[in-house]
C-alpha cells in the first residue's frame, strides 16, 4: 500500500505543507465542526484514492476518473470514449440491468452522470452521506462489471445520434467542437469528443469490449470522495470495496504535442438563426506547462468579468460592434485552447472578427495595469491585472462551496497532474505580471493561427 | 469552461487545508430575519464554506406590475436602476472583482451582487449610491433596448426556449406572464423615460423590497454593513401600490403551435397549466417534475432508453405566483417527429390515468430532498431560491420546512393532483423544427 504516497508528493511539491512542516491529519482533526481533511492513498491494484472531508452538508460525491478519451481513439473508433460514458451509465452490468440501475439511483436520492473530454471520462454521484456505501459500490458496479451486449449497444447508438445533431444545432457547442477539430490537425485532440458519425454507427461489441478491457483499469483510475465522513473510515471503506477488483496494467499511450497551425482556419455555416455567432480559437499552453498561470490571468483580464479588454476593443467608445463577448482557457494533458465567444449582429460580423483578432494580436503591446500608464492617460486606464487576480481568487473561492465540482478536480488532477514540481496556485497568480500576460500573449496569441467559426442566419 | 477554473480552484483551496490556512467550521447557519430602519425587510444566513458574500436585492411586481402594453418594464427598469454611471464606478467594481446580475420575473425582478467579502461593504456603499439615484438618460435606455432585441433572438435562436414562451403565450396570452421579460418591438417602443422613472419611483420603495444575504461575514457584522449601506435608501418613500392579479392560466386551452426552423432536430413539447402556487402545490409540483422526467429511472426516460426517441427528454414545472406551467419535452430527428409527439403524448396519458406507484413516491421524495441540498450548496443559488420563495409569497423559511412537508406528501393526494392537472384535453403542444 503506497499510502498518500503520490498525492503527498504532490502537496509537498507545492511548497505549503513541506515548508511548514504540517500534516493534514494531526493538524485538523475530523469532526463535524472541524476544519475539511485531506487524505490520499494508491490501493494495491493500482487506483489512486483522494479523500477530502468536508460537513458542510450532509452529501457525499464520488468521483471517478478515468484515462481515456479521444486522444485514444482512431479514426475508426472515434467516439468510443464517449459511446462507453453513455453505457457505462444507463446500460446495466453483469450484476443489474440499466433500469435497475436507474432505480437504485433515484431510491437513494442520487445525481449520477459522466462526461467525456479529449483527455478523460468522468463518472459522477452524489447523494445523501447515509448512502456512502451505495455510492461506493454504485461507481465499482459501473466501471467494473459492465455487460455488453448488441441489442443495448444499438440502441444506445441511436441516442448518441441524436446527441450528436443536438449539438450541431447549437451555434456555440458546434463552434467549439470545430475548433477542436481544426485546431489540432493530424492529432487525436482533432477527433470529436461525441464520435464521427460513421464510426459510431460501425462500433460493435468487440470494438468496445476491447476498448474497455483495455482503459477501464484501475491503474488508469483516480477516484475522489469528498463530502460528509470520517475520513479514517471512509478509507477502510474505499479499501474494502475497491480493493478486491483485480489490477491489470495501463496500456502505455504516448501523446505526442500537437504540431503548431499552419494556417488560420476560416469557416462559415449557416443556420436558422436571428443572431450571429462567432468563435475564435487558439492554441494555448497544456497542463503542465508553467504558462498555464498568465493563461488564466490573461482570460480573465481579456474575456471575462465586468469590462474586459475585448469588452473595451469592441463596445467602447461609439464603436458598438458586438452584444457579448467571453473568453475561456481549457488546458489538455498535452495542448490548451483558448476561445473567444462573442453574439453579434449579422452586419458587424466582419468589423467584429477584424477587431477581435487585432486585439488578441496585440496583445505582446497591451497595458494591463494602470502603472503602465503615464500621464493623464492613467487616470482613465482601466487596471485590469488586478482585477483578474480577484476574479481567480473569487474563482478558487467559488471552488470551494461545491463539493462536487471539489471531487471532479481532485480526480482530474489526479490523472493530468505530471509535476513533481507541483503548483502553489494562488502565489503563482499573485505573482503573475503584466510582462507575462504580454510574454504568454507573444507566444501564443500573436504568433499562433487560429480557427474561426462563423455561424450566421440563413439567407431567407 | 468553467471546469478549468474549478479544477485550479479546488487544488488551491485544498492546498490551503494542508497548509493550515483553515477556515472556520463549515457549517451554513439557521436563516436570520429583520428589518432595516427604512423597513427593508432582510433575510440573512452566515455560512463560512467560502470567503464570499452573496446579496439578492428583491424587488415585487415583476412584469405584473407592468401597465398594459409596456411589456419589458420591469426589466428595464431594474437593469437601468444599476447601470453604473460612470468610469471611476466601473474601475472600482473591477477592482473589486464585484459580479452582479439582473433578471426579471413575472412576479419580481432581482439584483444578484457577489464578491469577496473583504469587499462588501465598500461595494455595497458604491452599490446602494448607484441605485438610490439611477440615470434613465435616452442613450441608456435606447442601448439597453437593443440589448433587450439581442436576448429575444437569443431565445428564438434556442429550441428549447422558444418553445417555452410558446407555452406560456398560450396558456396566459397577452397577460404579464404571457410575454417575454424583455417585451416586444412594439412594447419597448412605447416604453419613455417617464414610465421608467414612474416604476422605478413606485416599486423601489423599501417596503416592496427585500435583502437576502449569505456571508461568512458574522451575524453582527453583516447586520452593521446592510443598516449603514441599505438602511437610509429611500427612507420615508410611500408604499408601492399591489400589481394588478394576474388571471389564473387558461386550464382548458387545447391546443398546438407548429414553429418552422430549419434545424437539424424537432422539438416536440407539451404543456399543461398549474394552479395558483401555494406551498403545496410547491410541493406537489416538484415531486410530479422530479416523477415525470428528471432523469434515468423516470416516465419519460423510456422515450430515450427504450423508444431511442432522443437525447434529451425532460420535465420542467414553471411556479409562478398566480399559476405555472409544467412543461415535457424531448428532441428527436425530424423524420420521427410524429413518432416522438405519439409516444410521449402516450407517456403523459398513463401518467395521468396511473399516477405514481409507493416506490416512485418514495424515490421521488428521496430525489428532491437530497436535490434541495445539492442545489443549493452553492452560496448564489441558496440566497436565489431564499429570494424567489420570499418572493412568490411562501417565505424564505419554508426551505427549512420543505423536507418535512415533502414527507408528508399521500399517494393519493399526489394521483388525484396528476390526475387534475395533466388532464390530456387540457395540453398546449408545441412543435419546432424543418417544416413537414
Amino acid at each position: 500500500m503506497m499510502k498518500k504516497a503520490w498525492f503527498r508528493l504532490l502537496l509537498l511539491g507545492l511548497g505549503l505543507a513541506a515548508a511548514r512542516g504540517i500534516d493534514a491529519r494531526s493538524s485538523a482533526p475530523p469532526g463535524p465542526s472541524s476544519a475539511p481533511v485531506v487524505q490520499s492513498f494508491t490501493l494495491p491494484n493500482g487506483l489512486r484514492v483522494i479523500l477530502l472531508e468536508r460537513h458542510n452538508l450532509p452529501l457525499i460525491n464520488v468521483v471517478a476518473a478515468v484515462d481515456a478519451g479521444t486522444k485514444n481513439e482512431t479514426d475508426a473508433t472515434s467516439g468510443i470514449t464517449h459511446f462507453l460514458e453513455h453505457y457505462v451509465l444507463f446500460r446495466g452490468t453483469e450484476l443489474r440491468s440499466g433500469n435497475q440501475i436507474a432505480q437504485d439511483i433515484r431510491r437513494h436520492g442520487a445525481y449520477f452522470n459522466a462526461r467525456t473530454g479529449q483527455d478523460l471520462a468522468m463518472f459522477e454521484i452524489s447523494l445523501p452521506a447515509e448512502h456512502a456505501d451505495f455510492a461506493l459500490r454504485n461507481q465499482k458496479d459501473i466501471l467494473f462489471n459492465l455487460k455488453l451486449t448488441p441489442a443495448e449497444l444499438e440502441a444506445e447508438k441511436e441516442v448518441i445520434l441524436e446527441e450528436i445533431r443536438q449539438i450541431e444545432d447549437d451555434p456555440f457547442r458546434f463552434g467549439t467542437a470545430l475548433v477542436f477539430q481544426n485546431l489540432f490537425p493530424g492529432h487525436p485532440y482533432q477527433r470529436p469528443v461525441y464520435g464521427r458519425v460513421q464510426a459510431v454507427r460501425s462500433l460493435t461489441v468487440d470494438d468496445v469490449d476491447r476498448f474497455y478491457r483495455a482503459r477501464f483499469v484501475p491503474s488508469a483510475m483516480a477516484l475522489a470522495v469528498v463530502g460528509d465522513f470520517k475520513i479514517a473510515e471512509m478509507e477502510a471503506r474505499v479499501k474494502d470495496v475497491f480493493g478486491p477488483v483485480p489490477g491489470v496494467p495501463p496500456l502505455a499511450a504516448p501523446l505526442p504535442k500537437p504540431a503548431p497551425l499552419p494556417k488560420t482556419v476560416e469557416i462559415e455555416l449557416e443556420r436558422d438563426v436571428e443572431e450571429a455567432y462567432l468563435v475564435i480559437g487558439a492554441a494555448g499552453p497544456d497542463y503542465n506547462d508553467p504558462d498555464q498561470y498568465a493563461a488564466d490571468v490573461l482570460i480573465q483580464a481579456l474575456g471575462q468579468g465586468l469590462n474586459p479588454m475585448l469588452n473595451i476593443a469592441l463596445r467602447g467608445g461609439r464603436r458598438d460592434l458586438i452584444h457579448s463577448v467571453q473568453m475561456s482557457y481549457t488546458a489538455l494533458k498535452k495542448a490548451g485552447v483558448f476561445i473567444v465567444y462573442l453574439t453579434l449582429d449579422p452586419k458587424n460580423l466582419a468589423a467584429a472578427r477584424k477587431e477581435t483578432v487585432a486585439t488578441l494580436r496585440h496583445v505582446r503591446n497591451a497595458n494591463f495595469s494602470k502603472e503602465e500608464v503615464f500621464g493623464e492617460e492613467r487616470r482613465y486606464a482601466y487596471e485590469h491585472l488586478e482585477s483578474a487576480k480577484n476574479e481567480l481568487r473569487m474563482a478558487v473561492q467559488q471552488a470551494w462551496e461545491s463539493g462536487l465540482g471539489l471531487g471532479y478536480s481532485l480526480a482530474m488532477h489526479a490523472l493530468l497532474n505530471e509535476s513533481a514540481a507541483g503548483i502553489d496556485y494562488l502565489e503563482r497568480i499573485a505573482g503573475t505580471t503584466a510582462q507575462d500576460l504580454r510574454k504568454i500573449g507573444a507566444k501564443y496569441l500573436s504568433r499562433n493561427e487560429f480557427v474561426i467559426v462563423t455561424v450566421k442566419p440563413k439567407k431567407k | 469552461m468553467r471546469r478549468r477554473r474549478s479544477l485550479l480552484a479546488a487544488a488551491a483551496a485544498v492546498l490551503a487545508v494542508w497548509a493550515g490556512a483553515r477556515p472556520a467550521p463549515l457549517r451554513a447557519e439557521e436563516l436570520k430575519r429583520s428589518a432595516l430602519d427604512n423597513g427593508l425587510a432582510v433575510i440573512s444566513q452566515r455560512d463560512t464554506a467560502s470567503t464570499l458574500t452573496v446579496l439578492e436585492i428583491l424587488i415585487r411586481g415583476g412584469q405584473t406590475a407592468e401597465p398594459a402594453g409596456k411589456a419589458g418594464l420591469s426589466y428595464l427598469t431594474t437593469r437601468l436602476a444599476v447601470d453604473i454611471p460612470d468610469q471611476d464606478k466601473v474601475q472600482d467594481f473591477m477592482a473589486k472583482a464585484l459580479h452582479y446580475s439582473v433578471s426579471a420575473k413575472a412576479d419580481y425582478s432581482v439584483i444578484h451582487l457577489e464578491c469577496l467579502s473583504e469587499f462588501f461593504d465598500d461595494a455595497a456603499a458604491t452599490f446602494v449610491e448607484i441605485l438610490s439615484d439611477p440615470l434613465f438618460t435616452g442613450v441608456r435606455i435606447d442601448r439597453l433596448k437593443e440589448f433587450m432585441d439581442n436576448q429575444r433572438r437569443l431565445t428564438a435562436d434556442d429550441a428549447d426556449n422558444a418553445g417555452h414562451a410558446a407555452h406560456l403565450e398560450a396558456f396566459f396570452g397577452n397577460s404579464a406572464y404571457g410575454h417575454s421579460v424583455f417585451g416586444t418591438d412594439d412594447s419597448l417602443k412605447a416604453i419613455k423615460a417617464v414610465d421608467i422613472k414612474d416604476f422605478y419611483g413606485r416599486y423601489f420603495v423599501p417596503g416592496n423590497m427585500t435583502l437576502v444575504a449569505v456571508s461568512d461575514l458574522d451575524e453582527s457584522r453583516l447586520a452593521a454593513v446592510l443598516r449603514k449601506r441599505f438602511g437610509g435608501f429611500r427612507k420615508g418613500a410611500p408604499p408601492a401600490p399591489l400589481p394588478p392579479p394576474v388571471s389564473a392560466p387558461a386550464n382548458v386551452f387545447s391546443g398546438a403551435r407548429d414553429i418552422a426552423k430549419d434545424s437539424l432536430q424537432t422539438l416536440v413539447s407539451a404543456a399543461f397549466a398549474l394552479p395558483p402556487l401555494s406551498s403545496r402545490t410547491f410541493i406537489l409540483n416538484a415531486v410530479v417534475e422530479n416523477t415525470l422526467g428528471r432523469g434515468p429511472g423516470t416516465r419519460l426516460w423510456s422515450l430515450r432508453a427504450e423508444l431511442k426517441l432522443a437525447y434529451a427528454v425532460a420535465a420542467r414545472a414553471t411556479q409562478m405566483k398566480s399559476g405555472g406551467i409544467l412543461e415535457s419535452t424531448l428532441e428527436t430527428e425530424p423524420a420521427k417527429g410524429e413518432e416522438a409527439r405519439i409516444a410521449l403524448d402516450q407517456a403523459l396519458r398513463d401518467f395521468a390515468a396511473r399516477g405514481l406507484t409507493p416506490d416512485e413516491l418514495e424515490a421521488a421524495r428521496a430525489e428532491v430532498k437530497a436535490q434541495l441540498l445539492r442545489g443549493n450548496e452553492r452560496k448564489d443559488a441558496r440566497a436565489a431560491t431564499l429570494g424567489t420563495l420570499e418572493m412568490l409569497g411562501l417565505g424564505a423559511a419554508f426551505f427549512e420546512a420543505f423536507p418535512a412537508e415533502l414527507g408528508g406528501v399521500t399517494l393519493e393526494e399526489i394521483n388525484a393532483y396528476i390526475k387534475d392537472i395533466l388532464a390530456p384535453d387540457r395540453a398546449s403542444w408545441v412543435r419546432i423544427g424543418p417544416k413537414r
